[in-house]
């Protein structure tokens, strides 16, 4: 009788105790993870434009080709087939995997799965029981039905007290220690490998099939009717829109990056002060969902924009940066 | 990798000029921007290839933090593991009871 009663406080302390939610957390690792897929999407698209950049230049000369004239082609496909030889794949790579690794720490060991774990106990218990009675020859219990519900819940209660005190000291520890890592992974695919590569050259390698589109339009120019002319015009507009909308998509990717970086930041904050919920942490998870849902769209930055709008002749329009982060 | 946006910069000047020349002219400044642009292709593959120096030191550390995730989650999985084999072991052991004492009652 005594064993029950102390079992059955401490059910009800337990129940009482101030658990660590680790939502927030899991919700920005499943974001971020999100942030990192479209990167990779970013790495394919280049890697297609580089493809397509050796056939424009192929279309552009007055050379006849045979198959072998394709090697190059193929020489660039074998290179950047594997793009896990990219530094930026390595550096999105390890972002993407550490924020799956936080949103699964955040979900391990969960009042539900321990509430079943805690339920087949019980039965366990409860067949024992059986077997003592039919051993015995007894009507009387070794250990009751409520009893045994008891046990179970409190071993399910400690168990989940105890989950949720190391999932929240360690994730809290990671994250605090990630920081810096996080940040500087973050510039770097933002400043030096999307900002410095990337979207140069993708501009570069659409312009240099436009002017192709121009050149062709320039020899006919004379011999064509209007119509003709306003078609042809019509679809190199189409194709020159592309072209200056290729910052749009990096600097969606850029900012969804930063987004992250953002959120991870307000996490450490909040985890330094043992706050793993509040309205600062919402709002950069947030901010982190809003992003990179119009990660594509050139009509998103220019509405976006905070400063002007303008043309810029390396990477066609762009949101012109604040004059303090110049 | 400074030299990857003036390298870009001159391909598109040139990629203005070359649809509007002829003969030998068209072909030259178009074998130019060729030239340039095969020289950029390769810079632009080297950085992101290489990346830049403290890159390769910041993975691994973004990668321990994973691993002591992925470690920590782990430990938390096999408390309900651990809780589980206790059940299955009681389950286990008094149906062998049951068994036996069945087994006894024969003989």
């Amino acid at each position: 009788m005594r064993i029950i009663f102390v079992v059955a406080t401490t059910v009800i302390l337990l129940s009482g105790c101030t658990s660590t939610p680790t939502g927030n957390i899991e919700a920005f690792g499943l974001a971020a993870a999100d942030v990192t897929n479209k990167i990779d999407a970013v790495i394919s698209d280049y890697n297609i434009a580089n493809i397509n950049d050796k056939l424009v230049v192929m279309a552009q000369s007055k050379k006849k080709y045979v198959k072998s004239d394709f090697d190059p082609i193929k020489a660039v496909i074998i290179r950047d087939a594997d793009k896990r030889n990219f530094a930026l794949y390595k550096a999105n790579n390890a972002l993407g995997g550490y924020a799956k690794s936080l949103s699964d720490l955040a979900r391990a060991g969960s009042r539900d799965e321990l509430a079943m774990v805690g339920v087949k106990l019980s039965k366990s218990l409860k067949g024992m029981d059986e077997q003592y009675k039919a051993l015995a020859k007894t009507d009387k219990n070794l250990i009751s039905d409520e009893d045994s519900g008891m046990i179970s819940r409190v071993i399910a209660e400690l168990s989940t007290y105890y989950a949720e005190q190391k999932r929240g000291k360690a994730l809290k520890k990671i994250i605090i220690a990630a920081d810096p890592s996080v940040q500087n992974i973050g510039k770097i695919i933002n400043d030096q490998l999307l900002k410095g590569v990337i979207e140069g050259r993708l501009y570069t390698m659409r312009g240099n099939e436009l002017a192709g589109y121009f050149d062709d339009y320039n020899s006919k120019a004379n011999k064509s009717s209007f119509s003709d002319k306003k078609k042809t015009l019509d679809k190199i507009y189409e194709m020159y829109i592309k072209m200056e909308s290729t910052t749009a998509t990096v600097v969606q990717a850029q900012k969804a990056i930063s987004s992250v970086m953002n959120a991870h930041e307000k996490l450490k904050k909040n985890l330094e002060k043992d706050r793993f919920d509040s309205k600062e942490i919402l709002q950069a998870l947030g901010d982190v969902k809003t992003v990179h849902k119009s990660f594509d769209d050139l009509e998103e930055l220019m509405k976006n924009c905070a400063t002007k709008i303008v043309s810029d002749e390396e990477k066609g329009i762009v949101c012109k940066e604040a004059a303090t982060t110049n | 990798m400074s030299k990857l946006p003036e390298l870009n910069k001159a391909i598109n000047a040139l990629n203005d000029l070359w649809p509007l020349l002829e003969g030998e002219e068209r072909e030259s400044v178009l074998d130019r921007r060729n030239n340039l642009n095969e020289k950029a292709s390769a810079l632009a593959h080297k950085t992101l290839l290489e990346g830049v120096p403290e890159l390769n030191d910041t993975i691994i550390q973004l990668n321990s933090a994973t691993q002591a995730a992925k470690d920590t989650k782990g430990s938390i999985d096999n408390v309900a593991v651990r809780i589980v084999k206790v059940a299955d072991t009681i389950e286990k052991a008094s149906s062998a009871a049951g068994k036996v004492a069945r087994l006894i009652a024969v003989l």
